[in-house]
């Protein structure tokens, strides 16, 4: 009986030790280690380039660490993953990160919660002159730069061109008007099934896609002051008027439109049930003309313009995403570095050249060897000019999610355009104070 | 030295008494750190504003219990949630027991047929949102290409469409996967039953359906009140049908509480409001757990 509780007590005393050991200062086992000749490592986060296939940003940042001899962790989720990563990594002020993915509507939240490094003291006057000047604006809060984009995601409006020939027209829409009498000359036509199909499902999404139609009508859901004024917003009620008829009364906008997301959407178009995409990705002309994943090789062009109420409300929707320093990396300089790399003019054009993503410097748009690959860049270039971004407030995913959720009941028929639009101001009235 | 040490604590072990309470203290340390900690600090939370620029949580009383009422998501996640947990747990147990009762008799291939049965319980969640996904697809889903071959329907129908049938779309996914589990559990009790209480039964002029009320329900009652309660904790929390199915769509639809609490929280960065949102599931499940066992049992108790 004693041999067996003496065992039990020495196990006891293992164990306590273990505890304690485990609990305490884990500085102390790394005294010594920190010399300078010890390589340098930061974590990077960032979701995965849509037209990276071919493991561009991973191949990059390994040549990023034999240049540099900084060690780096690149872990890329998909952008929801990395979005809720980052937000308790920020929430919780953990510094597991050194340079993270920020997304262009969450600036004002971010630099206002002191999450990340104003980045005014690491440029230099080539990034500030050379990168589109759009862009750098839309990662500046109050005078200060917190982040140097990566991602230049506009998106532009594409159509299926040789179902226009088929059908006898000669140009695509210029107007909604004009989107409206095509798509119904092509399904009468038997051409496609409709027009075409949104992506207007309970998503952030969805979201993108009202804000680009109210703009295109000319509105906006927040006016001059930066509050929600929606009552005899004239714009913004033919916006809603011209989806909702669309959808239920002219139909030929796809009923499926309420329920699908980006992806849906560019499968219909690839499958060439659709004859317009009001809003495409970049990559999604090169994956168009992919055999294995189109059923529309060779049939769809860019348009030089982007469907509005006239030429003066044209828009399309930019969506960029940057890379920048939480406050709480303890490798900022390290960081830096990586970013400095991975956004420069020579970086940029290969990345242009190998995957065909957009650029970020202004030149690449004029680029001789870029243009020679990718023609329909011109018509980008066009449409480019007409880019607008999100709403920039401190509150934008609660409003964003307001208006998703009473959109779509104003679009269903189950609210009035004008109690939906009430609902919309008094939920987010609350927090927008 | 360390001989003193090892005597002394032999010494406070000589009943056996302490010695249980020496042997379970690890396992508090670990209890404590990892339930009690986070729940008390979540408590805490409820009851304060975060500052993020500051590093600070404010203490406000009960403020965001207030604001979780005066929110209309809210309430409408709350309704949904009661409706959804209703009908998913009375479809469930209703078809787990009729099932069971099938599986219970003896035929060909009786052994095949329970296999089959029990895989959609296990497949994953996640791959069971992802797969209902599909299926309801509106313009290539195999539903409506099912349902308009059988002619059942002219035209192909958008299931996630419409907030009611989105929702009964999402409950009929649900009933899908969890079935499997009251069958086995139901299955697993009707075969404690001896026969001789059947034979009993018939003797007594019984027929086949009061011997099912009479002999089988009762018996296998207890299985019920505790799948009950179970079905009901898990459908109240279900999150990964709205998040990968509807997005808590189309307008607000299909928002369950569990998926709008993960909004409130780690989206609008509510971190207060979403605590106290998790209280209130808690308090719920608790009471419902309640109201089950009196409302199922006899004299109170599970026998």
């Amino acid at each position: 009986m004693l041999a067996k509780k003496f065992t039990l007590s020495i196990v006891l005393v293992i164990f306590v030790c273990l505890i304690v050991s485990g609990c305490g200062d884990s500085s102390s086992s790394n005294k010594g280690s920190g010399s300078s000749n010890e390589k340098q490592k930061i974590t990077v986060l960032l979701p995965k380039h849509e037209m990276d296939n071919v493991g561009f940003m991973e191949k990059e940042t390994r040549q990023f660490e034999k240049e540099t001899g900084i060690q780096v962790e690149l872990i890329n989720m998909s952008w929801d993953n990395v979005a809720d990563k980052i937000t308790v990594e920020m929430a919780s002020n953990a510094n597991s990160y050194d340079v993270i993915e920020l997304d262009n509507s969450w600036v004002a939240k971010f630099a206002t919660n002191k999450w990340i490094t104003p980045l005014n003291e690491f440029i230099g006057s080539e990034i500030k002159e050379g990168v589109l000047p759009g862009l750098l604006d839309k990662f500046s809060y109050n005078g200060d730069l917190y982040g140097i984009p990566w991602n230049n995601d506009t998106r532009f409006f594409m159509y299926n061109k040789k179902k226009l020939d088929a059908a006898g027209i000669s140009e695509p829409p210029k107007t909604w008007d004009e989107l409206k009498e095509q798509s119904k000359i092509l399904m009468d036509k038997g051409l496609v099934k409709y027009g075409f199909i949104d992506s207007l499902m309970q998503a952030q999404s969805g979201m993108n896609e009202l804000t680009f139609m109210t703009y295109s009508f000319g509105g906006n859901y927040i006016d001059g002051s930066g509050q929600v004024n929606l009552t005899n917003n004239a714009p913004l009620i033919k916006a809603y008027e011209y989806l909702r008829k669309g959808l239920n009364e002219d139909k030929f906008i796809d009923p499926a439109s309420i329920t699908s997301n980006y992806e849906t959407v560019a499968d219909v178009f690839l499958k060439g049930d659709t004859a317009f995409f009001l809003q495409a990705w970049p990559g999604l002309y090169q994956t168009a003309n992919d055999p294995d994943k189109s059923k529309i090789v060779g049939e769809i062009a860019v348009a030089p313009y982007s469907p509005g109420v006239d030429e003066s409300s044209s828009t399309v929707l930019t969506l960029p995403e940057a890379m920048a320093i939480p406050q709480s990396s303890k490798n900022k300089e390290a960081a830096w570095k990586y970013i400095e790399y991975m956004s420069s003019k020579k970086f940029d054009k290969k990345k242009a050249q190998e995957i065909g993503a957009l650029p970020i410097w202004t030149d690449l748009f004029n680029d001789s060897e870029l243009l020679a690959v990718y023609p329909y860049w011109k018509d980008f270039g066009k449409q480019s000019l007409k880019a607008k971004g999100l709403q920039d407030i401190l509150w934008y995913d609660q409003f964003s999610n307001v208006v998703q959720v009473e959109s779509i009941k104003i679009l269903l028929g189950k609210n009035s355009i004008e109690d939906g639009f009430k609902a919309i101001e008094s939920n987010v009235a609350q927090f927008s104070k | 030295m360390t001989q003193k040490v090892l005597k002394r604590i032999t010494n406070a072990m000589d009943s056996d008494k302490k010695l249980g309470y020496l042997l379970i203290f690890p396992s508090l340390l670990v209890i404590l750190g990892v339930m009690l900690y986070p729940f008390l600090y979540s408590l805490n939370m409820s009851f304060s504003k975060m500052d993020f620029a500051n590093r600070t949580m404010n203490y406000i009383g009960l403020d965001n219990y207030i604001r979780m009422f005066k929110d209309s998501y809210f309430i409408n996640s709350l309704r949904l949630t009661g409706y959804f947990t209703i009908v998913t747990v009375i479809a469930e147990i209703s078809l787990g027991i009729a099932i069971a009762l099938v599986l219970n008799q003896k035929f060909k291939f009786r052994g095949f047929v329970r296999g089959i049965m029990i895989l959609p319980w296990a497949l994953p969640s996640v791959v069971n949102a992802i797969m209902w996904k599909w299926i309801y697809n509106p313009n290539y889903g195999a539903l409506n290409a099912l349902l308009t071959q059988m002619h059942i329907i002219g035209e192909y129908r958008d299931w996630l469409g419409e907030p009611s049938s989105a929702l009964h779309a999402m409950i009929f996914a649900n009933v899908w996967k969890e079935t499997p589990y009251v069958v086995l559990l139901v299955l697993a009790a009707l075969s404690n039953i001896s026969g001789d209480l059947y034979e009993s039964a018939k003797i007594d002029g019984a027929n086949a359906w009061q011997a099912f009320w009479k002999v089988t329900l009762p018996i296998v009652k207890p299985v019920i009140v505790v799948l009950a309660i179970m079905k009901s904790i898990w459908a109240i929390q279900t999150f990964e049908l709205p998040y990968i199915l509807t997005g808590g769509g189309p307008g607000g639809g299909t928002e369950l509480l569990s998926f709008y609490i993960y909004k409130a929280t780690f989206k609008f960065l509510d971190f207060g409001m979403g605590a106290s949102m998790a209280y209130m599931i808690t308090l719920v499940t608790f009471v419902l757990s309640l109201l089950y066992i009196k409302f199922l049992s006899k004299d109170g108790e599970i026998v």
